[in-house]
């Protein structure tokens, strides 16, 4: 179960509003390579994962993107505090105010709400693993992307801690993927099930 | 301001809990890591102190029972939020 | 020095002790990550600033400016 600690996991802060930037970060709140894909990706391919390191791994990743989705949160949150709905209207996202006033929501950064088709579970460990490594991957570029579309030097110093737990979430799930190939090949399992030879 | 001196605080629980967070992930993939181990427990006794500090001024930190007992107010509710700090 | 090219169906899952080792290990269309080994640590400040604990998990990739 969950328990939620009430404390953002890096401090967040902005220099002042910017609701284009925050219709474009958005992207990492509920696009198909941001935080909420990932902690849900991750949450759920643990139950079938084969080894306890594995199930731990994920289960800590995933809720440590949870942490981070909630940064996400707090960036879009401030970007947009006391906009009025003429400054939504010049940032182009006056359908945003439309549908949610200063509310967030998970879209993508043209407004395509979150969709389940942007994880996978294959049930194998290999797969998932791989898929995991790649979903890191992408999400490392698209916060490169995000620091160079904004010239705010505190959301660029968020964005590079977010940017740089991507690179060690990679580094982690390679590991487990070397582990579970070597545990995968010693018990001569396939899939779960036994190989005669 | 209040608030400042507040994530002043915050920050010291923030930085350890970073620690440990990344030393279990760590230890996920390197369980039999001894030097990670000890240092993982140093992490978590400073987080214990600086966590006690804080809350001890501002409020659980967790919930659901997690943050120990209730003062004489329920404190949960109070503000700020982490997004409004 | 020259290999066999083709493998028969018995030599494709081999035990342990048995397995091919001029890949050092490694399989054929699998994929691997170099090993870490915790040495050295940034102090918690400069660790929560730059997002890892580890100097050899930062720079590995260029820091987007």
């Amino acid at each position: 179960m969950w328990i939620y600690q009430k404390s953002l996991q890096h401090p967040v802060k902005v220099s002042g509003p910017d609701l284009k930037f925050a219709k474009t970060v958005i992207t990492q709140y509920g696009g198909p390579d941001g935080e909420l894909g990932a902690s849900l990706r991750y949450l759920n391919q643990r139950y079938s994962m084969p080894t306890g390191q594995a199930k731990a791994l994920l289960t800590d990743i995933g809720t440590e993107e949870l942490a981070h989705m909630e940064m996400i949160a707090a960036i879009v949150y401030k970007l947009v505090e006391g906009a009025s709905p003429k400054d939504y209207e010049d940032a182009g996202w006056a359908g945003q105010y439309a549908q949610h006033n200063h509310g967030l929501f998970w879209t993508d950064a043209n407004g395509v709400p979150w969709c389940a088709s942007y994880i996978a579970c294959l049930g194998d460990p290999i797969a998932d693993l791989t898929e995991n490594m790649a979903a890191e991957q992408k999400a490392r570029v698209t916060y490169e992307h995000l620091i160079h579309l904004t010239d705010d030097p505190c959301i660029k110093d968020t964005l590079r801690f977010l940017w740089e737990r991507e690179v060690v979430h990679f580094q982690r799930f390679g590991e487990m993927l070397n582990t579970v190939q070597e545990h995968m090949s010693k018990s001569n399992m396939w899939c779960g099930c036994g190989m005669k030879k | 301001m209040n608030c400042e001196q507040q994530m002043s605080m915050l920050i010291k629980v923030q930085e350890m809990q970073f620690v440990a967070l990344e030393l279990n992930l760590y230890l996920d993939t390197h369980p039999c890591d001894k030097d990670a181990l000890n240092d993982f427990n140093c992490a978590v006794e400073m987080l214990k102190k600086y966590k006690q500090v804080y809350e001890q001024e501002y409020g659980p930190l967790l919930n659901f029972g997690m943050g120990g007992y209730a003062q004489e107010t329920w404190q949960w509710i109070e503000s700020p939020w982490p997004w409004e700090m | 020095m020259k290999k066999e090219l083709y493998k028969g169906p018995k030599q494709m899952w081999m035990p342990d002790g048995e397995e091919d080792e001029d890949y050092g290990g490694m399989k054929l269309a699998h994929s691997y990550v170099p090993w870490q080994y915790y040495d050295k640590a940034f102090s918690p400040q400069v660790a929560l600033m730059k997002g890892t604990l580890f100097p050899e998990l930062y720079g590995v990739y260029m820091i987007p400016q």
